[in-house]
């Protein structure tokens, strides 16, 4: 249980530290500072750079993030699911699942 | 949000010979839709599970799917682009929220599934017994999902009556009206299930569509991306503050704090949506949940990414002032873009406006659909259904007349402010959102000393500050964008009451948590395990309004 709840908040926070950080500089320096007006290249700001790659840097982190609680967390709830005689409480494994 | 397009003169945006196309398309949908109605109608379905989150069997590429389709709304198709094409920078901030959105929920969803709850009732009843909590979720899903319906279908009114070419008040009216119908026939019969299609199906359709106009605008300008974006600069409003902050004019008066709080307010507000919520619950489990959000999220990125290029394609080749004609906010951008960048009279503009239009009532049908059935699962699981034992028949039909009444409410309520600005609405329902839910949730999965008192404080304070401090901000009286303009009580100087009552219903949450003699340590471990892992750790102490809860198998 400690191991699943390790891995998976460790996931959780790399994720949300990796996305917030840009996101929580990029939305102050939007609302409080000219920053972003600054022209880096033809008619294109450093705030339109920016944002394009936050929006690159979120999709990429989103699919890490899945490929990262796919690899560690879930074989730990697996293994957690298959040593303990607990009840499913989620409501879980439709006894008539369809393909969908 | 959806600014008063009849402020703006008569209009004729596509022009007459795409007309007739646009109108047959029209019938044609309203007609297949109600064929689909009619055969779901006559499969006899009284399996409540089965209506509400599909017997939680949708598979993580579907829900995925049909997730990326509920982030396609009314506001972000046209308001969103609309505001990028017309306010540049700014509008481009605002369609990177809505993709920052789906990260709330990417961290929440496995957490929201595997607690077993699928309305905020069941959610706000893991850390607190009693009906005290039920109906306090009850009374929040109503404040959300009324103010949002109202814009919706209002919205959705004056979309179709523009693109049938009879933008006047009584035809915004009638199709507000014919669109409210539709959409009760739909959130009454289709269930989870018949939605997830329509939302599934509407993603490829529109990301089809937003293709073929931007790869259109591209080859206007010589594939070259730059030369478009110099266009769009040149022809917009303010080619000096096009690509800088501080154009949107409703936002940049009332200074930069405002906008920072309408952006966080947004995210937080629009992750914890009951429809959301609702369609998180339909996973088989927990991780198929996580990876429903990540597949999700792919989808949006591509969505965003083309949203904001047909807003830029939309300034470059109609330009600004042309948008701003026709409607001061920008919510027509992506249809002039269809009608502009083909020339006049071919076959291919005509069907490219058509096909424009099939999106537009598509995501009409499908964003209130989705808010509404919502509501109505709300409505019969947490306080029609616990009126005493009733049949899954009885409980069935609650949720069917639910939809009708919360539709029946909602359209009189459109149709009465129909002339008037409802930004405000928008502005509580999100902040409501964000007010009363994501806290108690955060609290719910991660605090130990989270019990009933702090629930009931967290979520009814926040409550109340958001309806004062809506009624008292600049959206309701004092600038010339509010409801009454004339009027002068906006002594709260924000757009958003998400700004105080969001830290307010935390602060609310944690005071209200300590000063309670409840211990909740105990209960805490169950929920802990059972958000981890879907299971539940041994047996809790019995609560009879927990009718929900899920039995051993």
């Amino acid at each position: 249980m400690d191991r699943l709840r390790e891995t998976a908040h460790s996931a959780q926070r790399t994720f949300l530290v990796v996305n917030a950080v840009p996101f929580s500089v990029g939305i102050a320096l939007s609302c409080f500072t000219d920053v972003p007006a600054a022209t880096v290249s033809g008619n294109l700001t450093l705030g339109m750079v920016w944002g394009i790659l936050q929006c690159a840097l979120f999709v990429a982190s989103a699919w890490l993030y899945e490929m990262r609680s796919t690899r560690s967390s879930d074989p730990v709830e697996l293994s957690l699911e298959s040593d303990a005689p607990h009840t499913d409480a989620s409501g879980a494994a439709a006894a008539h699942r369809t393909r969908w | 949000m959806t600014t008063d397009i009849l402020s703006s003169g008569v209009l004729d945006p596509i022009g007459p010979d795409a007309r007739r196309p646009v109108i047959i398309a029209f019938l044609v949908f309203i007609g297949v839709s109600l064929l689909w109605v009619f055969t779901l109608a006559t499969a006899d379905e009284v399996d409540p599970e089965k209506l509400y989150v599909a017997d939680r069997s949708l598979s993580p590429a579907f829900n995925g799917w049909a997730m990326a389709g509920e982030q396609i709304s009314v506001v972000t198709l046209l308001t969103v682009s609309g505001g990028i094409a017309l306010f540049g920078y700014d509008g481009f901030t605002y369609a990177l929220d809505g993709l920052i959105t789906l990260g709330v929920l990417l961290l929440l969803g496995q957490k929201i599934r595997n607690s077993g709850h699928y309305t905020l009732g069941g959610l706000f009843s893991l850390r607190a017994s009693g009906s005290g909590p039920r109906i306090a979720a009850s009374t929040v899903t109503l404040a959300i999902s009324i103010p949002l319906l109202v814009i919706q279908l209002r919205a959705a009114g004056i979309s179709v009556a523009l693109l049938i070419g009879l933008p006047n008040d009584a035809t915004q009216v009638i199709c507000t009206v014919l669109m409210g119908c539709l959409v009760a026939c739909f959130a009454a019969v289709t269930g989870l299930r018949g939605n997830s299609f329509m939302h599934a199906a509407k993603v490829p359709i529109t990301l089809a569509v937003l293709l073929v106009m931007t790869l259109l605008a591209l080859s206007k300008f010589a594939w070259d991306p730059g030369v478009l974006l110099s266009a769009a600069v040149k022809n917009s409003v303010a080619p000096d503050a096009y690509l800088k902050p501080g154009l949107w004019p409703y936002t940049a008066r009332l200074g930069s704090l405002n906008t920072f709080g309408n952006h966080v307010v947004f995210i937080l507000g629009t992750a914890v949506m009951p429809p959301m919520i609702l369609r998180i619950g339909a996973s088989r489990t927990g991780r198929a949940a996580r990876r429903s959000m990540s597949i999700a999220t792919g989808l949006g990125g591509v969505f965003v990414a083309l949203l904001v290029t047909t807003g830029f394609a939309a300034a470059a080749v109609v330009g600004g002032a042309g948008i701003g004609t026709v409607d001061a906010g920008g919510q027509t951008a992506p249809i002039l873009l269809a009608s502009d960048v083909l020339r006049d009279g071919s076959t291919q503009r005509v069907a490219l406006i058509t096909l424009m239009a099939c999106v537009i009532f598509l995501t009409v049908l499908t964003t209130v659909t989705g808010v509404t059935f919502a509501a109505a699962v709300s409505l019969a699981h947490d306080v029609l259904a616990r009126g005493g034992r009733r049949t899954d028949t009885e409980e069935v039909r609650a949720l069917r007349v639910a939809a009708i009444v919360m539709c029946a409410v909602s359209l009189s309520l459109a149709a009465a402010i129909h002339r008037y600005p409802n930004e405000f609405l928008v502005a509580f329902a999100i902040s409501v959102a964000a007010s009363c839910v994501f806290p108690t949730l955060i609290y719910s999965f991660f605090w130990h000393r989270f019990n009933r008192r702090g629930l009931l404080w967290s979520v009814y304070g926040g409550l109340l500050l958001c309806a004062l401090l809506t009624v008292f901000s600049p959206i309701v009286s004092g600038t010339e964008f509010a409801l009454w303009p004339e009027a002068s009580f906006d002594w709260y100087p924000f757009q958003t009451p998400g700004l105080v009552s969001v830290p307010a219903a935390f602060a609310l949450g944690w005071l209200g948590s300590i000063t309670s003699a409840e211990d909740s340590g105990p209960d805490f471990q169950h929920v802990q395990y059972r958000v981890l892992t879907g299971r539940e750790l041994g047996a809790r102490p019995a609560d009879p309004q927990r009718r929900d809860r899920p039995q051993p198998r």
